[in-house]
């Protein structure tokens, strides 16, 4: 089991803040008006219920056992390092693609050139990681990692345009068959 | 969207359907490159500026605040 770190003083300041937003950072402040506001109205009093409820999911949050079952999916996905991956595929599919061109008589040479191919790809996209130290050289794959997410969710509202273009110029254009003769 | 192919495509829309072809061409070259290409311009060089402008300990900031 793996220690939970997350015992932080801006977490209990964040969850002091949860209890009672309206107040600052003193929880002895925070108490007081929740015992003065307890008499207002049920409004207020949900209100108090609420972010109860909240700092006692946050506790549990906090304190809860870490074991790979209870960790999330993007919390998995961080502690893999992406880049080994990458090496690892790079020299797989080099290793494999020169042992295939020695056998060039068994395997066809299109197969071979895509496996070299790759390889080489990735073997030297993986040489990126060694300038992940130094913030100058690494500002393009910096903004690359923050634009991808963004340009993604963008392209897949900007898909169902391209589809009706598309669409459009097959149904219309369809004699124009080196351009619009087929939907790719 | 941009390129040689622009041309081609004009010249074989306008042959199948004279007007249509040309309000088609025009409307997606226009679509495409006005707001589409743009809108990931500004997209990329957004990111760059805060890559570019933000320090390594940012994040502690943003949550202190």
């Amino acid at each position: 089991m793996l220690s939970s770190g997350l015992n932080s003083p801006l977490l209990s300041r964040s969850a002091s803040r949860i209890t009672n937003p309206k107040s600052g950072n003193n929880s002895s402040n925070s108490s007081r008006e929740v015992s003065s506001n307890s008499d207002h109205s049920d409004h207020d009093s949900d209100d108090i219920e609420h972010h109860q409820d909240e700092m006692r999911r946050l506790e549990e949050y906090i304190n809860r056992k870490l074991s790979w079952n209870n960790l999330s999916l993007s919390e998995k996905m961080s502690l893999i390092n992406k880049w080994a991956i990458v090496a690892l595929v790079g020299n797989l599919m080099t290793t494999f693609g020169c042992i295939f061109y020695l056998l060039e008589g068994v395997f066809y040479l299109a197969t071979i050139e895509i496996f070299l191919g790759f390889g080489c790809f990735c073997t030297w996209c993986s040489f990126t990681r060694y300038f992940e130290n130094t913030k100058d050289f690494n500002l393009i794959s910096r903004t690359f990692a923050v634009a991808i997410p963004v340009l993604l969710r963008t392209l897949l509202g900007i898909a169902p345009t391209f589809m009706g273009f598309t669409f459009l110029g097959m149904c219309l254009f369809w004699p124009f068959q080196e351009k619009f003769g087929s939907f790719s | 969207m941009n390129g040689d192919s622009v041309s081609d495509v004009f010249n074989g829309t306008t042959t199948t359907r004279f007007i249509l072809g040309q309000i088609f061409t025009y409307t997606w070259t226009f679509v495409s490159i006005c707001f589409f290409q743009n809108i990931c311009f500004v997209i990329v060089e957004d990111s760059y500026m805060n890559v570019k402008y933000s320090k390594s300990y940012a994040w502690l900031r943003d949550e202190g605040d």
